[in-house]
C-alpha cells in the first residue's frame, strides 16, 4: 500500500498544481473581482497539494514490511472496463437495446465464463425487461439504434 | 402539540393518497431489495432511481426515494443472518449473532426479532424526528450566510474527521469533491471555469452521475476483481419468536433506539458504527456477555434497532438544517434541490405539506416494511440466490439508464464510467468516498454562503468570527480537527464511510 499511496500522492499533487494554475489564470482574467470569487478553488487546490505532500511523507515504506499485491485480478478488471468502454462507444451506433444485450452477453461469457446459451438467454431476457419497463412503460428516452430501438 | 393536531395529520392525509401509498410501497420494496442484494447500497440505489422518478412530482418522488433509504436498513439483516453476508454496512454487526443463530437452526426467530426491532426503533425515532426537526428549524431561521458557512464547515470537518483509516485520505477525498464541484459555472460571477475546453462540462458534473459511478460501478469493479459468487444454504426454522425471546430483546430495542437516534443526528457517524455502539452497550449491560458472538438474540435486536433509529435521526439535520449526515442523504438532498425545494429551516415554513407528507409516509412505510419483512422473509432469502454476475450486469444496465436519464446525455454515462474507475481506485487505496460526495453536494452552497458572508463583511473574513453563532461553530470545527488529529496519532478511528 505504501508504494501505491506514494504514487497517488504524486498524482494528486499534480492535480492540485494544475487546478492552482487554472485558478490563478481565472483570477487574472477577471477584471472586476468580487470578494470571494474563486477563493474556494484557490484554497482547495493549495490544500490538495499540501495534503499530497503529507500523504507522501506518512506513506514512506517501512523496511520490515513486505507489500502484498494490491490489485489481485487485473485481467478481469481490465476486461470489464474495456467491455464497458466498447459498450458506450457502440450505443450511439446500435442504440441502447442491442448494445446492452451484446455487452451483457460478452460480460457473462468472457468475464464470468458462463456458457454461451445461458448468457444469450440472460442477456436477451434482461435487455427485453429493461426496455419494456423503462422505454415502453416509463417512456424514458433511451438512445435508439438505426432500427428505432 | 399543534404539529400533531394539524400539520402531521395533513401529512398523513397526503401520504395516504393511493398514488403516494403506491410510491411508498415501491420505495420500501426496492429498498428492501437493495438491502438484501450485496454490492448495491442505498446511495447507489437512490442515485440510479432519482432521474427515473423525476416525472412523479416532489412528494411522491421523495416518498419513494426515502423509502429506499430506510427500507435498505430492514433488508440488510436478511443476508447478514442467513449467509453471513451483509447486504449493506449497517448490518455487519447483525451478522455477528444473527449468523450464529441461523447455524443453530434459529434463523426464523432471528429474522423476526430483526424485523420487529427495526419496526420498533424506526417508528419510535420517527416520533423523535417529528418533535426535534421543527424546533431545530426555527432556531436555524435566525442563521445568516456566515452562520450557514460555519455550519457547513463544521459538518464537513466532522464527516472528514470520522472517515476512513487515515485522516489525510479523508481530507483529500473531501478536497476532490470540491474540485469536481468547481467544474462548470462560477456561482459568484457566472463565468465558466475548469471546463478544459469541453463544452459539455459547462453544465458541470452532475452529482447523481458521480454517485452512480463511485458507488454502483466502483463497487461492481471491486467485486468483479474478487469474483464474488452468492451462496445460500441456511434453513429458516420456525419464524415467530417465543415470548422469552421477545422479552430478552425488549430492553435492547429501547436502548438501541435512543442510541441510534442521537448518533444518527451527528454528521459522519455511519449506521455501521451506531449498530456497533448499541451492540457493545448491550454486551456490557448483559448478565451473560459471553453469549454475545455465540448467538444472543438481543445482539440482533440491538444492532438492527440502532441502525433503523439512526436512519430516522439522520433526517433531522437534513430537513431542519439542510445538512445530510451521510452520502445517501446527500443524494436525497440533491433530489430535494432538483424539485426546487431547499431543505433547511424554511422547508417547514414554506412547504409544510411536503415536509409533513414525507415524515408521515415514513410512519406508513415502517408498517409496510414489517409486513414485507416478516411473512416474506423466505422470498427475500431466495433473492440472495441471484448469482452475482447476473446482478452485476443488471446494476450496470440500471446505472447506464440512471446516468443517461439525468440530462439525456451519453456524455454523462462516460462521466459515470470515469467515476466508476475513480471509485474502484478509492476503495482499493482506502480513500473514503463519503467526504467526496458530501463535499460535491454541499460545495456550491458553501461557496455561495462564503461569498454572501464576505459581501456582508465588506470583503473581510472577520465576519465569520465576529458573530457569536458562527464563532462557536468555527471553534467547534477547529476543535473537531484538533481532536481527529490527536485521535489519528493515537489510533485510527474509521467510523464514517458507508454506502
Amino acid at each position: 500500500m505504501a508504494k501505491a499511496d506514494r504514487i497517488s500522492a504524486l498524482v494528486l499533487f499534480a492535480v492540485g498544481a494544475y487546478w492552482l494554475v487554472e485558478t490563478i489564470q481565472l483570477l487574472r482574467a477577471s477584471p472586476l473581482r468580487e470578494p470571494g470569487e474563486n477563493i474556494v478553488p484557490l484554497v482547495v487546490s493549495v490544500a490538495l497539494m499540501v495534503c499530497s505532500v503529507w500523504l507522501f511523507v506518512i506513506s514512506a515504506p517501512k523496511k520490515e514490511e513486505k507489500e502484498g499485491r494490491l490489485f489481485s485480478n487485473r485481467a478481469r478488471i481490465a476486461l470489464l472496463l474495456g467491455l464497458m468502454v466498447v459498450y458506450l462507444a457502440l450505443v450511439p451506433v446500435f442504440g441502447f437495446a442491442c448494445s446492452t444485450a451484446l455487452f451483457l452477453l460478452l460480460m457473462l461469457t468472457v468475464v464470468e465464463k458462463y456458457s454461451w446459451w445461458k448468457s444469450l438467454l440472460l442477456a436477451a431476457g434482461v435487455t427485453t425487461s429493461l426496455f419494456l419497463v423503462f422505454r415502453l412503460c416509463l417512456y424514458l428516452p433511451l438512445p435508439p439504434g438505426p432500427w428505432g430501438f | 402539540m399543534e404539529i400533531f393536531g394539524h400539520d402531521l395529520l395533513n401529512g398523513f392525509v397526503t401520504a395516504a393518497s393511493p398514488f403516494n401509498l403506491a410510491c411508498a410501497f415501491l420505495g420500501v420494496l426496492l429498498g428492501t431489495l437493495v438491502g438484501v442484494l450485496p454490492g448495491i447500497g442505498p446511495t447507489s440505489g437512490i442515485a440510479i432511481l432519482l432521474p427515473i422518478t423525476a416525472s412523479l412530482g416532489p412528494i411522491p418522488a421523495i416518498i419513494m426515494l426515502a423509502g429506499i433509504y430506510y427500507g435498505a436498513m430492514y433488508g440488510g439483516s436478511t443476508t447478514s443472518i442467513l449467509i453471513n453476508m451483509p447486504g449493506e454496512i449497517a448490518s455487519v454487526v447483525t451478522a455477528v449473532d444473527g449468523y450464529q443463530l441461523a447455524k443453530k437452526g434459529r434463523a426464523g426467530p432471528a429474522l423476526s426479532i430483526a424485523a420487529i426491532s427495526s419496526f420498533f426503533a424506526g417508528t419510535l425515532s420517527l416520533v423523535g424526528l417529528t418533535f426535534f426537526a421543527p424546533p431545530l428549524a426555527e432556531v436555524a431561521l435566525s442563521f445568516g450566510p456566515p452562520e450557514y458557512f460555519a455550519l457547513m464547515v463544521l459538518a464537513l470537518t466532522v464527516v472528514i474527521s470520522l472517515s476512513g483509516k487515515v485522516l489525510v485520505k479523508g481530507v483529500i477525498a473531501g478536497l476532490l469533491g470540491f474540485l469536481v464541484a468547481a467544474i462548470g459555472t462560477d456561482p459568484v460571477s457566472g463565468a465558466f471555469r475548469f471546463t478544459f475546453g469541453v463544452p459539455k462540462l459547462m453544465g458541470g458534473i452532475d452529482f447523481v452521475v458521480a454517485c452512480i459511478g463511485l458507488f454502483a460501478v466502483g463497487e461492481i469493479l471491486v467485486n468483479t476483481e474478487q469474483a464474488v459468487k452468492a451462496v445460500y444454504d441456511a434453513k429458516l426454522g420456525r419464524l415467530l419468536p417465543t415470548v422469552r425471546e421477545l422479552k430478552d430483546s425488549l430492553g435492547a430495542m429501547v436502548r438501541s433506539t435512543v442510541i441510534g437516534f442521537f448518533m444518527g443526528l451527528l454528521p459522519g457517524v455511519s449506521t455501521g458504527i451506531t449498530s456497533f455502539v448499541a451492540y457493545d452497550v448491550e454486551k456490557k449491560l448483559s448478565k451473560h456477555p459471553e453469549r454475545f458472538g455465540q448467538g444472543a438474540i438481543e445482539g440482533v435486536a440491538a444492532a438492527e434497532g440502532a441502525n433503523n433509529a439512526a436512519t430516522s435521526g439522520a433526517f433531522v439535520p437534513l430537513m431542519a438544517l439542510g445538512l445530510p449526515p451521510g452520502p445517501a442523504l446527500a443524494v436525497l438532498l440533491g433530489a430535494f434541490m432538483i424539485y426546487g425545494l431547499q431543505p433547511g429551516p424554511l422547508l417547514f415554513e414554506q412547504h409544510p405539506d411536503f415536509a409533513w407528507a414525507v415524515i408521515a409516509s415514513m410512519y406508513i412505510g415502517n408498517v409496510m416494511l414489517l409486513v414485507l419483512n416478516l411473512p416474506l422473509v423466505g422470498i427475500w432469502a431466495r433473492v440472495a440466490l441471484l448469482p452475482y454476475p447476473v446482478l452485476a450486469g443488471l446494476v450496470l444496465a440500471f446505472s447506464f439508464i440512471g446516468a443517461f436519464s439525468v440530462r439525456n446525455s451519453l456524455f454523462d454515462v462516460w462521466v459515470m464510467l470515469v467515476f466508476g474507475a475513480i471509485g474502484y481506485l478509492m476503495k482499493k487505496l482506502d480513500f473514503p468516498q463519503a467526504p467526496l460526495i458530501l463535499c460535491l453536494v454541499l460545495a456550491p452552497r458553501l461557496e455561495a454562503s462564503l461569498y454572501q458572508a464576505l459581501k456582508l463583511g465588506n470583503g473581510s473574513a472577520a465576519i465569520l468570527f465576529n458573530r457569536p453563532v458562527s464563532l462557536v461553530l468555527m471553534l467547534a470545527a477547529a476543535a473537531a480537527t484538533v481532536l481527529s488529529l490527536w485521535l489519528s496519532k493515537k489510533k485510527g478511528v474509521p467510523v464514517g464511510d458507508e454506502d
